[in-house]
């Protein structure tokens, strides 16, 4: 154990670096402060129990096929109608919200350690490894998954995990490239270089501090992803990429509701809305977390601006 | 800059030949087979060996890549498998379709979205900037596909204005123009929100400059300020974002062609896809991916050429 606390040594407030429950505590309070956050979280909240408690809520099985009432309207027995196989589209949308986090959550986790792990390497270590990790980072970042997906689904053959395989692999560029800017900035502040100085191994710097330090606030931009892996694994499913019928997922409602569009528009309504609701929740969330993040503080905007308006009069 | 220009063209064409590298070991790490994938699961050991020869793919990994990269240079991206057709031919004319809404989206994208920032940043916090951050969310929240699907749903369905199918025919232009409307709104949507709100940040902060204020206080009429002395400058930001851009409408064609039913690579490609044609996949990949570092190379050189900040920088930092 060093002698000097390293926590304590440099230009760093001692509250940066506080215990990191302290840190998760005061920035969930922050941001359920305002309440257009409020309302987002409580929103992916219910997504999340639409996902846990599908079958409570709804009486039909999503894979059951009734073709008496296929391609109805929506009615007391079927709120958001019935595919084309008469199959109840709210209860598919419902069990879609499951799919829809078993991809995306193990992709973005996925990725981000993937991604992490290269990202904190190639900024710590620099070198050469850092010099090609750059370069390739460069030439990937902005590749979409769904040309990546063209690809590799190609070759594999589509499953959830080949969707789930595509989706990380097309964010691994992406977050090796936040986590080594991280890895750069935080590699030079002061409690670093004293624990360097102190005669600590890389590996411990690494580990002990640059991890801790780098990975909580980089959590919060990652949670932001899921709703774009969503999104992304619904469109490889709306090609026929990804997820197969007869699973309820978003995408393969979609590919149902488009095909049948002229016999009934309702097909797509469901997953429309559930895309819809979801991705601005987060984004909602989102804002709210990086305003609160935001080391400039809340910007005092508009009231600068009306000075300004007042002054060129 | 001629370094600078240099340095960013190997750069491009490194990443060009990497994704030709890898496409060609791709084949080899991925459990997948292209042979078995085109004949499917039961085809005998001899046959899959004979349709492995004909694609090239019983050779070493290093003589595939030189093949298919000294083919590729000289336009010769290899044949359809099913049809034996080289894949260029049938490329050729999807090509256009699909350059020609890229370039439409790209277009309609930064003429609403850019106003739209601006006319928000005029009055902050007033009605209209409300009422743009609040159809931002929503259409911020929308992929490609979504808003592409809503637009069939009214157009093809509801009621019969604009044409929702097909690509129209170039010789007739009018018709032509018709039918890119729908899909090219489709992909500009979502940057009509996102610049709206870039713009209107960037311009705010541009507006707070002591240049700006000096220009004001010189008596220049508003209108003036905004457009011509802070503009140019609050336009910056969006020069960096064309790559971004540029990658996100290539990627929602493929979406976009399939439900408008237009003809274009991207349609050509989940066709191909769902035959399991890979050499077709091959080419249509490394089109999209010479698209983009196309793109992002004029991106990059037009940001040198805008900021003149950065000429000053020149040598470091490329690759940064």
């Amino acid at each position: 154990m060093a002698v000097v606390q390293p926590s304590a040594v440099g230009g760093v407030p001692a509250a940066a670096i506080a215990a990191p429950e302290r840190r998760w505590r005061d920035l969930l309070r922050q941001v359920m402060g305002r309440p257009s956050a409020a309302a987002a979280v409580v929103v992916v909240l219910l997504l999340v129990a639409a996902a846990l408690l599908a079958p409570v809520l709804t009486p039909y099985d999503p894979t059951h096929i009734d073709v008496f009432a296929r391609l109805q309207g929506p009615s007391i027995r079927h709120w958001l109608g019935t595919d084309s196989l008469g199959r109840d589209n709210l209860t598919r949308t419902l069990y879609g919200t499951r799919v829809a986090l078993v991809i995306a959550v193990p992709s973005v986790v996925g990725a981000f350690v993937v991604g992490g792990v290269l990202g904190l390497l190639g900024g710590y270590l620099g070198g050469w490894l850092d010099r090609v990790l750059v370069v390739v980072f460069d030439a990937l970042v902005s590749f979409p998954s769904v040309i990546l997906g063209l690809a590799l689904l190609t070759l594999l053959g589509p499953s959830v995990a080949s969707v789930i395989l595509v989706i990380a692999t097309a964010l691994v560029p992406y977050y090796g490239r936040l986590v080594r800017a991280q890895t750069l900035a935080e590699r030079e502040v002061g409690y670093a270089r004293t624990e360097r100085a102190l005669g600590a191994s890389r590996t411990r710097v690494l580990l002990r501090h640059l991890v801790p330090n780098v990975v909580p606030t980089l959590l919060t931009v990652v949670a932001m992803d899921v709703p774009g892996a969503v999104v992304d694994a619904a469109g490889l499913a709306f090609l026929g990429l990804g997820v197969q019928a007869p699973t309820p997922d978003w995408g393969v409602m979609l590919n149902d509701g488009f095909t049948n569009i002229a016999g009934s528009p309702w097909g797509v309504v469901g997953p429309i809305l559930a895309l819809v609701v979801m991705t601005s929740a987060f984004l909602v969330l989102g804002e709210s977390v990086r305003a609160v993040l935001d080391p400039r503080g809340p910007a005092p905007r508009r009231s600068r601006q009306w000075t300004f308006r007042k002054a060129s009069r | 800059m001629l370094t600078y220009i240099i340095k960013r063209l190997a750069l491009a064409l490194l990443v060009l030949v990497l994704v030709t590298v890898l496409l060609v070991i791709l084949v080899q790490l991925v459990p997948g087979d292209p042979a078995r994938a085109i004949l499917g699961n039961h085809a005998t050991p001899d046959l899959i060996a004979q349709v492995r020869a004909n694609l090239g793919l019983d050779r070493s990994v290093p003589h595939q890549a030189w093949d298919f990269l000294s083919h590729a240079v000289r336009g010769d991206l290899g044949d359809d498998y099913l049809t034996g057709q080289p894949v260029t031919s049938e490329l050729g004319a999807s090509l256009v379709d699909t350059a020609v809404l890229t370039l439409a989206s790209v277009v309609l994208a930064l003429v609403v979205g850019i106003p739209a920032g601006i006319v928000a940043a005029n009055r902050p916090g007033g009605m209209v900037d409300a009422v743009i951050r609040a159809v931002s969310v929503v259409l911020l929240s929308m992929p490609p596909y979504v808003v592409a699907l809503l637009l069939l749903l009214w157009f093809a369905v509801d009621n019969h204005v604009l044409p929702a199918l097909g690509a129209g025919d170039l010789s007739q232009p009018g018709d032509y123009l018709q039918h890119l409307v729908l899909p090219a709104i489709a992909l500009a949507v979502f940057w009509w929100a996102y610049l709206a709100r870039l713009v209107r940040a960037s311009m705010l902060e541009v507006l707070s400059q002591p240049y700006v204020r000096t220009a004001r206080a010189y008596g220049l009429p508003p209108r003036v300020v905004t457009l011509r002395v802070a503009l140019k400058n609050a336009l910056m930001p969006v020069t960096a974002l064309t790559g971004l851009l540029l990658g996100y409408v290539l990627a929602g064609t493929v979406y976009v062609e399939v439900i408008f039913n237009r003809p274009g690579i991207g349609s050509l490609a989940i066709s191909a896809v769902a035959t399991r044609d890979w050499p077709v996949v091959r080419a249509i990949i490394l089109v999209y991916a010479a698209a983009f570092v196309i793109g992002g190379l004029l991106a990059d050189l037009a940001y040198r050429v805008l900021d003149p900040r950065l000429r000053l920088e020149d040598g470091s930092g490329v690759f940064v």
